[in-house]
């Protein structure tokens, strides 16, 4: 039986399109703040996880990949990688990172550091694309968060993308920082 | 949780979500052909027993392998 569709299945082009746009202009990595915010604002408000469940377009990517074009081999999630230790643990890790980049947007922006054009993937390895922004362009701050934020969007789907192939099409979802986050906040806003 | 076929009365297999494990991720629910399997207040997922089939297919895509459906000896 097939299921009717909505608009929101195929966000998967949104993600596409997303980490393009911001191969060619690191501007558009605000985008994100979207993925960012969306999910909080429905588990507090709403007290659910219709971000997660519908409007994930990393999530639907991970499943056209791994499902569709079968770039999964479909094996067992290692039972760690779902432990409640290691999603809490991965997500402090994360926050943690994103506290650091709004820290250095904020030594930017008030002129204790200068920009840095880098997009760098685990925090460690420069990627060497540098045409994606012009300097001046915005104020420095704003493209400092582009910067590290784009690396975090980027970084973040990568992983996505080995556990994808390695287990299942979404086992990034048993350990996203954002589906932890709007876990914790459902159970406590409805008491489970 | 026993569920029953939509197909005949019988009833053909068996399925357990663990809620303990569950990361409310969605992707039970997107699959599920007949709209089974809901999540609940963003917490954990729940099937419908009256309208499961018990096709597995939540069970192969569970990220975190909480699903368990299991065929019954009297189906």
């Amino acid at each position: 039986m097939k299921k009717a569709k909505h608009w929101y299945d195929y966000l998967w082009v949104y993600a596409i399109i997303y980490f393009a746009l911001g191969f060619f202009n690191i501007l558009f990595a605000w985008l994100g703040m979207i993925d960012f915010l969306l999910p909080l604002f429905l588990a507090i408000f709403g007290g659910n996880k219709f971000f997660c469940n519908h409007l994930c377009g990393r999530g639907q990517l991970f499943s056209k990949l791994g499902t569709d074009l079968k770039c999964s081999r479909y094996k067992p999630t290692p039972r760690w990688m779902s432990s409640k230790w290691f999603r809490y643990g991965f997500l402090i890790f994360f926050l943690t990172m994103f506290g650091n980049m709004v820290f250095q947007t904020y030594l930017v922006a008030a002129g204790a550091a200068s920009l840095r054009e880098a997009i760098k993937l685990f925090w460690t390895f420069r990627v060497p694309w540098g045409w994606t922004y012009t300097a001046g362009t915005v104020a420095d701050w704003v493209a400092q968060f582009s910067f590290g934020f784009y690396s975090l969007m980027l970084t973040s789907l990568l992983l996505g993308l080995i556990v994808m192939v390695l287990y299942k099409p979404r086992t990034w979802c048993a350990f996203c920082p954002m589906g932890t986050m709007t876990q914790g906040i459902c159970k406590l806003k409805n008491k489970e | 949780m026993q569920i029953r076929s939509s197909r005949d009365s019988a009833t053909v297999c068996s399925i357990t979500i663990d809620k303990t494990r569950c990361v409310a991720c969605g992707v039970c629910e997107n699959t599920c052909p007949l709209g089974a399997v809901k999540v609940c207040r963003g917490c954990y997922a729940a099937v419908e027993a009256e309208r499961c089939i018990g096709c597995g297919k939540c069970a192969r895509l569970c990220p975190v392998g909480c699903i368990e459906v299991k065929a019954r000896d009297e189906a």
